[in-house]
């Protein structure tokens, strides 16, 4: 039966729905870039294992290896080397210091990073998101 | 439970929605005052700010704090007491779940909150909440943005802080409850105890030091859930189980809604102990402490603090807080501190970083509330000198290495204790229980380790033991050991404020090492060329060259060594990884060691690298001092390839640099006599180098249970102690030894001295009824006393100590065609093993082990004897410097071959 008060009841849920789609849709487009896709890292690089915020570095003469410091878990910084390990401070993942896992709760190896060198800056760009 | 809420809810007078709805209006208010002082483009330095300078923005915080706290109690209890009420009002289904809804947006206000802080524990939380949203399949993406909004901004989280969360709630209230407001006489009961409380405790901020992060306390215990949890997103299908489970409960009947509101409650018990586990007992690393363990009030980091907010706006703090690298409160009173290195100057570092403390209160006592007053001892040098900003990479190597752990020491004691049937196992003086062996340490050697912590403020002296980092990096300058003199003598009042500090540096000086390795083997003693004698002050000759030490103990002047002489310290030899350790495990102190006497002395050139070749710590030690002028290249030790840093090829000449001294040494090579040929080629360059060696003999050690004695590891007094009773103290070269390596048969001559040629008596000790123990141990030896002349061949080839037979005469008989080697001892055979006081080893024969504290080092056998004393032989007749001789070096063969009528070898087996 279409009541007047049906067609205002449905009318409101359809208004609703608009709304939040279009909120969705603007929300979208404001947030792309929200990302930072690339860090870059100038001059010395020191041996063994160094922190630079979201990565994580390992140099071992001339093998160079960056790690995404974001914990595979649920995404915590790690900051810090203790005894050869990495340990996330916010439930006590271990990662070697290239990456594998010692004891979860994560899962998944530390993520490694692409980057490329720039010999005329002397800046190493590292790939955030490869 | 219930009887305790009613209890409350009757002393607040009201019933618990109302208090709820009370406590969110007062957080709204005091929210509305921290507007201003909050910035949310540097949410952290604000609220920092906030807290050193203006003690009416901390009051309103922890208001803000505190009320936010309540509300959120009071509606999870409010939602409780409603499940159970019997005569309840149903809800309309439509509010029940907008309800409902409203308790996850209780939970999301309060957890802007706490990202709004900017601390290390929001940051994390933050990145929690992110990864965890985004397991959600369809729209997680879109949530995390929607709540979070761009890395490193915190607008949209404030947004919905103040706005998004707190109007729904707000809405909510007021559909459900048809009123905003509350009984007056409520309001204010409230408003009294929260003031009190936000004018005692403080609401939490992270120093951004301690490595323990800790989310809100209400989510302490899905911490701990997550923990366990492979994927975490399990744990939001969880809570929403929980809150569906929530939402129909009102609509069950009978026993089903009494089960399931059991089931409620058991899940919230549960999650209470996983809360107290997170809260209590986790410490950095995610590690299980417990509270009486060491070093929990520092691992536990407790986010509650009491501290009353100094009500005042301090404009002179805050403009020097602007000046300062570091906003911590410490400054206000120590301000203008001197004496500090570069690298420790507070202007960059602060104070806190060392010495811990409250950085946020103004309160003295607050502020020195669990102070590290001499930071750098290794329980708490993660803590200090060891955090993430300085030098994290330190402490887990040092905690590893043979000054901290003393391996040697202990096993080889457990070793020649009978305790343990091999001196090469790892141990650890840590935990050394009370064994004969062990307790023998604790009253004679377990000083000196790096974990000995210092406890009083002075430089490092003689006398002092252990001491973490500050055993080696410590120094005061004359300013600032009058300033502790004063101190000390009662001249400066307490209440004075000290104004030079120590410094922190890598000026480490030879005295550093020497309050430890003046024992034992005595290295630091004999390195400066003197010996301990038995003497006592007042026995102190007229004549000849001798000193007292701190101790009382009186040296004989004997001979330095050569690099001493040149005025080098320890440091100019030894690096920062032998030192303080490579992160491996060793079991002595050779295998710690790197460095050898032919990385400096060399005939082929070594290699060097440049500077962006070298590790961190190296360059960092490098560029303290100064020693990076462009193009400088540093050696690598010719044989150990180790960085030595201050050794450099210069206007084309190897040298090495005095890292502190700055003066240029040459590295000389070494002398012809030691390259050439082969015929010496197995001898280590100390066998022949070696100035002289200390060497004890006839030493006893038994149990006196009557006497009062010293626990060195406890550093506390004991009833009755291990004493040893020394019979001779020696000097001279040293007696050589046979070091076995483990590949191809290789064997390297190298010095040893009678490390333990001794009796104990075990059963003074454990009352039972043993044999006294007697030991005749040799241990390898460097004894720092390095002369530039080697030993002559006669010193080693005709001398009885050399070979290991003691001191005597050693003869060699020439009657009719035949030679024959006689000796005789100058000590009387020993009652237990029947060789001469000071023997290593029989004339001729071979030892019967264990014989020495190494199980790759021994006596020579017979064969060897025989070798070492035909040359000997020849040297009765042939100068050293004959040619002969000379030839003998290149083919000693071919020399024996040649040999004329008239040379006479010892016959036989002698
Ligand atoms: S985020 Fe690293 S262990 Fe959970």
């Amino acid at each position: 039966m279409i009541s007047r008060r049906n067609v205002l009841r449905k009318m409101k849920w359809i208004i609703l729905a608009f709304l939040g789609y279009a909120g969705y849709k603007t929300s979208l487009r404001t947030m792309s870039t929200e990302k930072a896709t690339q860090y870059r890292i100038t001059g010395h690089l020191a041996e063994g294992v160094s922190f630079y915020g979201p990565v994580i570095l390992q140099k071992n003469g001339r093998h160079i290896r960056f790690f995404s410091s974001s914990c595979t878990h649920l995404g915590c910084q790690i900051t810090e080397e203790s005894n050869r390990k990495l340990v996330c401070p916010c439930h006590g993942s271990e990662f070697t210091t290239d990456g594998k896992i010692l004891k979860g709760p994560a899962g998944k190896p530390l993520r490694e990073l692409t980057f490329s060198y720039h010999r005329e800056k002397d800046e190493y760009i590292v790939h955030l998101s490869s | 439970m219930r009887k305790f809420l009613i209890y409350t809810s009757s002393f607040l007078k009201d019933s618990f929605g109302v208090l709820a709805l009370g406590s969110f209006l007062l957080a709204l208010l005091s929210g509305v005052f921290l507007v201003v002082p909050y910035d949310v483009d540097s949410p952290y330095e604000s609220v920092r700010n906030m807290m050193l300078v203006n003690g009416y923005a901390v009051f309103f915080r922890n208001l803000h704090y505190w009320s936010g706290q309540l509300f959120l109690i009071f509606t999870v209890i409010h939602t409780w007491d409603y499940l159970y009420r019997t005569e309840k009002i149903p809800e309309k289904r439509g509010v029940w779940f907008r309800l409902v809804v409203s308790l996850a947006v209780t939970v999301l206000v309060m957890l802007t909150g706490f990202l709004l802080k900017g601390d290390a524990d929001s940051l994390q939380a933050r990145r929690i909440m992110d990864s965890l949203m985004k397991t959600i399949p369809a729209g997680g993406n879109f949530l995390s943005r929607f709540l979070l909004g761009k890395e490193g901004s915190f607008q949209l989280i404030y947004i919905h802080h103040i706005a998004t969360a707190t109007i729904f709630l707000l809405i909510v209230m007021f559909e459900h409850a048809r009123t905003v407001w509350v009984n007056t006489r409520s309001f204010i009961r409230l408003t009294i105890l929260l003031v009190i409380f936000s004018l005692v405790f403080r609401a939490p901020l992270h120093d951004n030091l301690n490595p323990v992060v800790k989310g809100p306390w209400y989510l302490i215990g899905l911490q701990e859930i997550l923990h366990l949890m492979k994927n975490p997103a399990w744990s939001l299908v969880i809570i929403l189980i929980l809150f569906v489970v929530l939402y129909f409960i009102p609509y069950l009947k009978g026993s089903r809604q009494i089960n399931t509101r059991r089931f409620l409650l058991l899940s919230f018990y549960l999650y209470g102990i996983f809360t107290l586990t997170g809260y209590f007992f986790r410490g950095k690393n995610w590690q299980w402490i417990w509270p009486w363990e060491t070093g929990y009030r520092t691992a536990v980091y407790f986010p509650f603090q009491a501290d009353i907010p100094a009500f005042r706006i301090d404009s002179a703090l805050l403009s020097s807080l602007e000046n300062s690298a570091r906003q911590e409160s410490c400054i206000a009173c120590h301000a203008g501190m001197s004496g500090f290195s570069p690298s420790h100057d507070p202007g960059a570092t602060g104070c806190f970083i060392c010495h811990r403390g409250d950085p946020f209160s103004l309160n003295k006592n607050r502020a020195h509330r669990n102070m590290i007053l001499i930071p750098g001892n290794i329980t708490d040098a993660t803590l200090s000198c060891g955090t993430a900003e300085c030098h994290p990479e330190i402490p887990s190597r040092v905690e590893m290495s043979l000054m901290n752990t003393a391996s040697g020491m202990v096993s080889v004691n457990r070793f020649v204790f009978g305790e343990s049937a091999s001196p090469s196992v790892h141990s650890d003086i840590r935990d050394i229980r009370h064994s004969p062996a062990d307790a023998h340490l604790r009253n004679l050697c377990a000083a000196c380790h790096l974990s000995n912590e210092k406890t009083q403020a002075g430089p490092i002296n003689q006398l002092s033991r252990g001491g973490g980092c500050n055993a080696c990096h410590l120094n005061y300058s004359p300013e600032a050991l009058a300033e502790l003199q004063q101190r000390r003598s009662g001249q400066a009042a307490d209440t004075t404020l000290p104004q030079v500090h120590p410094s922190l540096s890598v000026n480490i000086t030879s005295d550093h090492c020497f309050g430890c390795h003046s024992r034992s083997g005595r290295i630091s003693t004999s390195y400066s060329g003197w010996h301990e004698t038995l003497l006592k002050p007042e026995e102190i000759p007229q004549t000849g060259n001798y000193q007292m030490m701190d101790d009382q103990r009186v040296y004989r002047y004997i001979q330095e060594d050569v690099h001493h002489t040149a005025g080098m310290e320890c440091i100019d030899c030894h690096t920062s990884y032998e030192i303080m350790g490579d992160g491996n495990v060793y079991l002595h102190k050779e295998e710690q060691v790197k460095i050898t006497c032919r990385d400096c002395h060399f005939t082929e050139p070594p290699d060097a690298i440049p500077l962006d070749q070298v590790d961190r710590e190296t360059r960092k030690i490098i560029e303290l001092r100064n020693m990076n002028e462009p193009g400088r290249k540093y050696m690598l030790g010719k044989e150990s390839g180790e960085i030595i840093l201050n050794a450099t090829l210069k206007n084309g000449q190897w040298m090495l640099e005095g890292k502190k001294s700055g003066t240029w040494h040459p590295l000389n090579p070494p002398a012809r006599i030691c390259v050439e040929g082969s015929s010496h080629s197995n001898l280590h360059c100390s066998a022949c180098h070696t100035g002289w060696t200390p060497r004890c003999l006839g030493c006893h050690n038994s149990y006196d249970p009557s006497s009062p004695g010293y626990d060195h590891l406890r550093n506390t007094e004991t009833r009755g102690t291990w004493a040893e009773w020394v019979g001779l103290h020696l000097a001279g070269p040293p007696t050589l030894g046979v070091k076995e390596g483990k590949e191809n048969n290789e064997k390297t001559i190298i010095p040893a001295t009678p490390g333990m040629i001794l009796t104990i008596d075990r059963s003074s000790y454990t009352g039972k009824n043993e044999p006294v123990l007697f030991r005749r141990l040799f241990a390898p030896m460097e004894a720092h006393t390095t002369s530039s002349e080697g030993r002559s061949c006669r010193s080693c080839h005709l001398d009885p100590v050399a070979l290991g037979y003691g001191e005597g005469n050693l003869e060699y008989r020439v009657e009719g065609n035949t030679g024959r080697w006689i000796f005789t001892p100058k000590y009387a055979p020993h009652q237990n093993d029947g060789l001469p006081e000071d023997a290593w080893t029989a004339f001729p024969g071979n030892a019967i082990p264990p014989f020495s504290t190494r199980e790759w080092f021994r006596p020579f056998s017979r064969e060897e004897q025989q070798s070492v004393l035909l040359v000997g032989a020849c040297l009765e007749c042939h100068d050293e410097d004959s040619g002969v001789m000379n030839e003998s070096l290149i083919s000693f063969r071919k020399v024996l071959d040649e040999r004329s009528r008239s040379c006479i070898l010892p016959a036989g087996s002698f």
